[in-house]
């Protein structure tokens, strides 16, 4: 099923299959994601839609006994090949989480992370970076004066687009976000929801989310998952006004089981 | 399933949709029954009943503002509510056709002339009628095939109309007409145009139930 | 009311079990205290020990001594305890090995000491006593980090069990390389947990006596390379006691050895507070 907005495609996903030891959870998937634009996931818990987006960047690596076949096409190459350099791999395709993870030290630090371990040293340079990615991620204005400051003392909406700085330094091209806003008030969710819409001008954005309302603010595509496989991906719009699989229409007005 | 106290309140719209719907129909019949029978007592009901129609349309449109603003109801559900929404427009300004023939009615005298051929006029009449009636019948039984014909039965509705009103403009000029019978005849030319405009309304409705069954938003565009 | 009644019993016995605890401490501390106290003074601290067969004198090599078997006991089980916690908490996975080695682990720090003694007797004291010199600081300390070292595994493990696999995925995906992300996030987010254990072990070895009595050696002469046997401060109080019955001394060596401890309790508590607080921003 491909009938989603088309531009150009970053990622193209061909007959993904996953297993976590003898339990499939993901079902001959094909999907292209649409560069510079933001595709959500959305399917009930346990669908597959978390597991999907960490096979992106190699994070089922973490777990054991995960056996996947298929190809997922980044930049020409299959990042499932063994020889995928993860860590290089990962500075593109960066990972926000569904809590706010930032590290123990100063928001600076915070930010600083992820070029000082790719070798940015000058104190110069990572001020920069520092003050841009701030920027970027709409932070800047509300912790220039506290860089110091332990990251931990901000709010959870001010921490989480903290996380998406942080990731932003890295430069990547694709931000994987997974249920970026579920820890959040609706107040701080809509901040992050604005930014999500503003970094899809230099970002492809794969969303995972549960609220649906959600998606329909900020993706272009959406993606319907359900037990593993790929129901349903086609323009929002389509998807929550007129979907064409029962499953997806009965999942979007509620009406599951 | 899920979302009972939900699905129980989308049936409940539904059913009032079409409540409203039969209501419109009933004042649509009982108007051109006046109409046919010079029955100026049942003109005077007809209009009577029209605070019915509008009280419905006021409860209607409260039921769908309370579903869209605390279900976020979504695919059909959405359509559905969507189509509701504008479709008891349709059907309050059906009813207001209503009462203004059924006031045109009242003015004429009795029993009502028709000086032009009975036959296209009366065809005008049975068709309108019917399309008020499918209209609502295809919005309760989802009947979409139905609902595309209304396009093309509105043009043979329109070409009645045209060539009646033809037909009239001509009686008028060759005639010596009173003063009188010039009035209901421009009575008549009213209702005729009422009654076409209804028709129209009903197309309305069978596009929004193609929306509604389908998502085929090709009539918004 | 009655069910408040009846929360009451239970209530009153664990009251009445941590007023216990905390009286025993408090008696057995005064009693020390209070006996080894007048006995303290900068003589005392460092002075010569008696001559052989008196009593009383300084106790300035004891001091020395436990420094060393401490020491090198610290030296020898800190990284191998931390280093081994990092490898069974991040590189190995939920396997039997890792079972194996937390149960070896378990077990080693259930053997009676003098057992470990009795191991440090013959490994270091007698089979390599080449490198160890013998009766020595040496064997003293190795033999202790035996000891110190299932302590502070346990302990370092559940500290790194503590940081939240988020902040690792969090690193991760930022294209941190696995052992950058243990060494800039995991460790100094557990830092606070491995010292405690750390220091749990330094209190064991500080304290430790039987394992010590057979390869530390017992001289009373200062130690002048840490091949030298020595006798640290609980030797002593055990020597003093069963062999001259020289309770002053004993008790002025216990009161010293209580400061220590307490001391050493203290104050990483103190700067694992401000470090902790820090962590979290406070």
């Amino acid at each position: 099923m491909d009938t989603a907005t088309e531009t150009s495609v970053e990622i193209s996903v061909k007959s993904l299959n996953l297993w976590f030891g003898k339990f499939q959870a993901l079902k001959n998937i094909n999907i292209d994601i649409q560069k510079n634009q933001v595709t959500a996931l959305i399917g009930p818990s346990g669908c597959g839609k978390s597991t999907f987006i960490k096979t992106l960047d190699r994070m089922n690596d973490l777990v054991d006994n995960v056996k996947i076949t298929g190809e997922v096409v980044y930049q020409g190459r299959n990042i499932l090949d063994s020889d995928t350099d993860v860590v290089e791999l990962r500075k593109q395709i960066g990972m926000v989480f569904q809590k706010p993870n930032p590290f123990p030290k100063s928001i600076f630090d915070n930010v600083a992370y992820g070029p000082r371990v790719h070798g940015v040293r000058k104190k110069q340079n990572l001020n920069e970076v520092v003050e841009r990615s701030l920027k970027a991620a709409v932070l800047w204005e509300e912790v220039k004066d506290r860089l110091n400051e332990s990251a931990l003392r901000l709010s959870g909406g001010q921490q989480q687009r903290l996380c998406i700085a942080r990731l932003l330094a890295v430069e990547p091209d694709v931000l994987l976000m997974d249920e970026p806003a579920s820890a959040l008030d609706p107040i701080a969710t809509s901040k992050i929801e604005d930014l999500i819409y503003e970094l899809k001008n230099d970002y492809t954005i794969i969303i995972v989310t549960h609220n649906m309302q959600q998606a329909g603010r900020v993706a272009t595509n959406t993606a319907f998952f359900y037990l593993g496989e790929l129901v349903e991906y086609a323009p929002t719009i389509d998807l929550f006004e007129r979907p064409q699989d029962k499953r997806t229409e009965d999942y979007v007005t509620g009406k599951f089981g | 399933m899920a979302r009972t106290r939900y699905v129980r309140k989308l049936k409940e719209l539904r059913q009032n949709v079409i409540d409203m719907g039969a209501l419109t129909v009933r004042s649509v019949e009982d108007v051109l029954t006046a109409f046919e029978l010079s029955d100026t007592a049942l003109a005077e009901r007809v209009i009577a009943n029209d605070d019915a129609i509008n009280n419905f349309d006021r409860k209607i449109e409260a039921q769908c503002m309370t579903l869209l603003a605390l279900e976020q109801p979504m695919a059909k559900d959405l359509r559905m509510i969507a189509t509701s929404l504008k479709m008891i427009t349709d059907l309050e300004r059906i009813g207001d056709f209503v009462v203004d023939i059924a006031e045109e009615i009242i003015t004429m005298a009795k029993p009502i002339r028709i000086p032009v051929s009975a036959s296209k006029f009366n065809e005008l009449v049975a068709d309108v009628k019917l399309m008020v009636v499918d209209s609502i019948e295809t919005y309760a039984s989802g009947n979409v095939q139905q609902a595309r014909s209304f396009e093309a039965r509105d043009d043979r509705i329109d070409f009645l109309f045209k060539s009646i009103v033809e037909n009239m403009v001509n009686a008028l000029a060759q005639s010596q007409c009173s003063t009188e019978t010039v009035a209901d005849v421009a009575s008549l030319l009213f209702i005729i145009r009422y009654l076409e405009r209804i028709a129209d309304h009903a197309v309305n409705i069978g596009n929004r139930v193609c929306y509604m069954e389908e998502g085929d938003r090709r009539f918004l565009k | 009311m009655e069910a408040k009644r009846r929360e009451l019993v239970p209530l009153a016995l664990l009251w009445g079990a941590g007023i216990a605890t905390l009286v025993i401490l408090i008696v057995i501390l005064a009693y020390i205290l209070a006996n080894g106290l007048p006995v303290i003074s900068w003589h005392f601290l460092t002075g010569e020990p008696a001559l052989w067969g008196q009593t009383g004198g300084g106790i300035y090599s004891t001091i020395v001594a436990t420094l060393a078997v401490t020491s090198i006991s610290l030296l020898v089980a800190a990284p191998l305890s931390v280093g081994g916690a990092i490898y069974l908490n991040e590189y190995t996975k939920e396997t039997s090995l890792r079972m194996v080695i937390r149960q070896a682990a378990e077990i080693l720090a259930g053997i009676p000491s003098i057992i470990v003694g009795l191991f440090g007797f013959l490994f270091f004291v007698i089979y390599l006593a080449p490198f160890t010199g013998g009766w020595s600081m040496i064997s003293g300390g190795l033999t202790l980090a035996f000891m110190v070292l299932p302590i502070s595994l346990r302990t370092s493990e559940e500290a790194l069990k503590t940081v939240p696999a988020e902040l690792r995925e969090g690193s991760l995906g930022l294209g941190a390389t696995k052992w950058q992300s243990i060494t800039t996030v995991v460790l100094p987010t557990a830092l606070p947990g491995i010292i405690t254990g750390l220091i749990l072990g330094v209190g064991r070895a500080v304290g430790e006596t039987a394992a010590i009595l057979l390869t530390a050696g017992g001289s009373l002469n200062l130690i002048q390379s840490l091949r030298d046997p020595g006798r640290p401060m609980t030797l002593n109080i055990y020597n003093v006691l069963t062999e001259y019955r020289d309770t002053t001394t004993a008790y002025g060596t216990a009161a010293v050895l209580v400061i220590a401890i307490l001391a050493i309790t203290l104050i990483t508590d103190l700067l694992m507070n401000s470090y902790t607080k820090k962590l979290k921003g406070l």
